[in-house]
């Protein structure tokens, strides 16, 4: 995996013409590991996105290495089993492989995340909690040096959370980058992690 | 080179300028009033003309003094979608708001001439035609066209986010664009393959009397000015409604009452 | 070209597991058109002269059911922000969506027209003129749809916005198509009918999906 490393200078965002965060410039390189907090409507989804290159900013400009992005949709065809949903995804990652191949890393990247069970349900019939657990296995199909997750342990166990956080840490040290937006995540639950709190922003600008 | 910038330069300036609400809100502030006079001075002497000056016709006695109104509104009905697909364009590739705006505030003015095209038609086309409603080839692209516009109106304002909604809206005029040449020529040549004889439309042609010809260019000259007009009008208070929250308007208005002239 | 297939086979897995949906449109075109004979005359005369016109006006009016298929599912799920994310290019992802399209809700529309030709006796050599121009429209009508489904996407009632905005566009194909039909009956050569066609498809085909991309991107980026 190639080093990791996001350069985002004076990025901005307005939705109805009104700024949602303004003038925000953000370094980070391998090893990083980032928790973004924020009330409601403070622009932590918002922000996530136009890392991930899904939004285009108002203005700024951001550099920055191959990304994984998991939002708080699950993503998943509901009339496509799990391992056909993920299937899908590594093709469109970029894999040209035979189909053995590519279900053999399908299935190791649902066993790493426990639910190797769940590969031949169908999307459509699992719990929130299964869905969570099968979309965030999208990262582990091929390496990409920036996790950009979204409330990533929403609807998760203790359990699963646990072995989420050791997944991320894990990618961490092997010189990735980890951006997480969570309200529920604190310091506490993180410590070696950097923290950005996005203020509520109403004044008016230009 | 620096004190002395380049015209380029200056163009480009010039041109950014456009970009921001603030100014374009001031500036055609003062062009508005302009606009109307020009429209009123060239439409009250064109109508009155047309409406009581200009002889009858010999065939179709007063009640070809329509065109006064129909011929002006079905030329605008034409050129505004042009104008709002290509502001459109402008808004799309170059991302300026104001021309996404322009856009999107030509659309009612387009399809209000629209409609009143195809109300003095069909209001023309009884004594003439002896019916309110033929399918003609001009009538029927017409219809398509008022169809095209308010398709474009209601995506826009099915969308929430406006700046979404604008690109929506211009897209969708700019694809109208290509198509209405389409759409008018398979009207025309299935209008021909039906009612290879139905009377013709075409008066305000060569044959027409300078004295009827006058009013007519009058009225289509002030009819530009009022699209001109009411366009600038409506951008203004868009703009103005999409940015109650910023600090422009704010200023704009305690600057007002400072100094009331 | 291996993604292009396995997505328009991913596609069409989806689609066949939802069978039944897939076949609305078609009763639905079905029944349309057997509503003729019954509100208008049961004579074969009567029928055959507008036979054309009806099969195609329910065939266009059948293009627009099921249009969330196109893009909606896929955005509500967040399936379609990943598009962006896809190591190939939003055009190659788009066409493959079209393509499947096609050939799951265009297809059948080709291959039901002979039956509902025969309802409304049409002559053969009609009959083959109304499924060659369904051949050959249906394509349009596909990308026509796909352009409106992906222009409201952020709209709050884009079911009947869609029919709004493909309606119009329809004019030239609908002309074009039924005077092939009508002019064959009448024993006139229509050559000229079915090459327009075609040049709107070409014409189709090379300038919607652009537009699609864009407006799949206004969409998705702002």
């Amino acid at each position: 995996m190639p080093a990791a490393y996001l350069n985002a200078s004076n990025i901005s965002y307005e939705r109805h013409y009104e700024s949602v965060f303004g003038a925000l410039t953000l370094t980070l390189q391998a090893q990083d590991m980032l928790v973004l907090s924020g009330a409601n409507g403070s622009g932590k989804t918002t922000l996530l996105k136009i890392l991930a290159g899904i939004l285009r900013p108002t203005s700024g400009h951001i550099k920055l290495s191959a990304c994984h992005y998991v939002g708080h949709q699950h993503a998943q065809q509901p009339q496509l089993t799990v391992l056909e949903n993920l299937l899908y995804y590594l093709r469109l990652q970029g894999a040209s492989l035979n189909r053995c191949a590519a279900e053999a890393i399908c299935l190791q990247a649902l066993a790493d995340f426990k639910v190797a069970e769940l590969a031949t349900r169908m999307a459509g019939n699992l719990s929130a909690g299964q869905l969570k657990r099968s979309a965030l296995a999208r990262l582990l199909l091929c390496a990409r040096p920036i996790w950009l997750l979204d409330e990533p342990f929403v609807n998760l166990d203790k359990h699963s959370i646990n072995l989420m956080l050791k997944l991320m840490r894990r990618h961490c040290a092997q010189g990735g980058i980890a951006i997480i937006a969570s309200h529920e995540l604190g310091l506490a639950d993180l410590p070696d992690s950097r923290h950005l709190r996005l203020p509520l922003r109403n004044q008016p600008s230009d | 080179m620096t004190e002395n910038p380049s015209i380029w330069q200056r163009c480009k300036v010039w041109f950014h300028r456009w970009g921001s609400p603030a100014w374009f809100y001031r500036t055609s502030g003062y062009i508005i009033p302009w606009l109307w006079g020009l429209c009123f001075i060239l439409a009250l002497p064109g109508l009155y003309l047309g409406l009581f000056v200009a002889p009858a016709d010999y065939l179709q006695g007063d009640s070809y003094r329509i065109i006064y109104i129909h011929v002006p509104s079905a030329w605008m009905s034409m050129m505004i979608f042009a104008l709002m697909a290509a502001f459109g364009l402008i808004g799309m590739v170059w991302r300026i708001r104001i021309a996404e705006t322009m856009a999107i505030c030509s659309a009612p003015i387009g399809a209000a001439f629209t409609l009143i095209a195809l109300l003095t038609g069909s209001l023309w086309g009884k004594p003439t035609w002896g019916t309110y409603w033929q399918w003609d080839a001009r009538m029927t692209s017409e219809l398509v066209l008022l169809f095209l516009y308010i398709g474009v109106m209601a995506l826009y304002q099915s969308i929430d986010e406006p700046r979404k909604a604008a690109r929506s809206a211009s897209l969708l005029a700019l694809v109208g664009l290509v198509n209405l040449p389409i759409i008018h020529y398979s009207v025309q040549w299935w209008n021909t393959l039906h009612q290879g004889s139905t009377i013709k439309l075409d008066i305000g042609e060569s044959s027409m009397d300078t004295s009827m010809l006058i009013p007519l260019l009058l009225v289509v000259a002030a009819s530009k000015f009022y699209y001109a007009a009411v366009l600038l009008s409506r951008s203004r208070g868009l703009l103005l409604q999409q940015d109650q929250h910023k600090r422009w308007p704010q200023e704009l208005w305690h600057a007002n009452k400072a100094d009331p002239t | 070209m291996s993604l292009f297939i396995h997505l328009v086979r991913t596609d069409l897995q989806i689609a066949f597991r939802h069978a039944g949906e897939l076949l609305q449109p078609l009763w639905f075109m079905a029944l349309v058109v057997a509503l003729f004979p019954l509100g208008i005359s049961p004579e074969a005369a009567e029928l055959r002269q507008i036979a054309g016109g009806v099969v195609w006006i329910a065939a266009l009016l059948a293009s627009l059911l099921g249009l969330e298929a196109v893009f909606a599912h896929d955005e509500k799920t967040g399936r379609l922000e990943q598009w962006l994310l896809a190591d190939a290019s939003m055009l190659t992802l788009v066409a493959a969506r079209l393509l499947s399209r096609w050939l799951v809700s265009g297809l059948p529309i080709v291959l039901i027209s002979p039956l509902l030709a025969i309802w409304l006796q049409l002559q053969t050599d009609a009959l083959v003129v109304l499924s060659l121009s369904l051949l050959l429209g249906t394509p349009i009508m596909t990308l026509l749809c796909a352009l409106a489904a992906a222009l409201t996407l952020s709209s709050r009632q884009a079911a009947t916005l869609m029919s709004l905005l493909v309606a119009p566009l329809y004019v030239p194909l609908l002309i074009f198509a039924t005077s092939a039909v009508k002019e064959t009956q009448a024993g006139a050569n229509v050559d000229m009918q079915l090459l327009l066609i075609t040049a709107m498809l070409v014409l189709a085909v090379t300038l919607i999906p652009p537009a699609i991309t864009v407006a799949l991107n206004i969409h998705l980026r702002e």
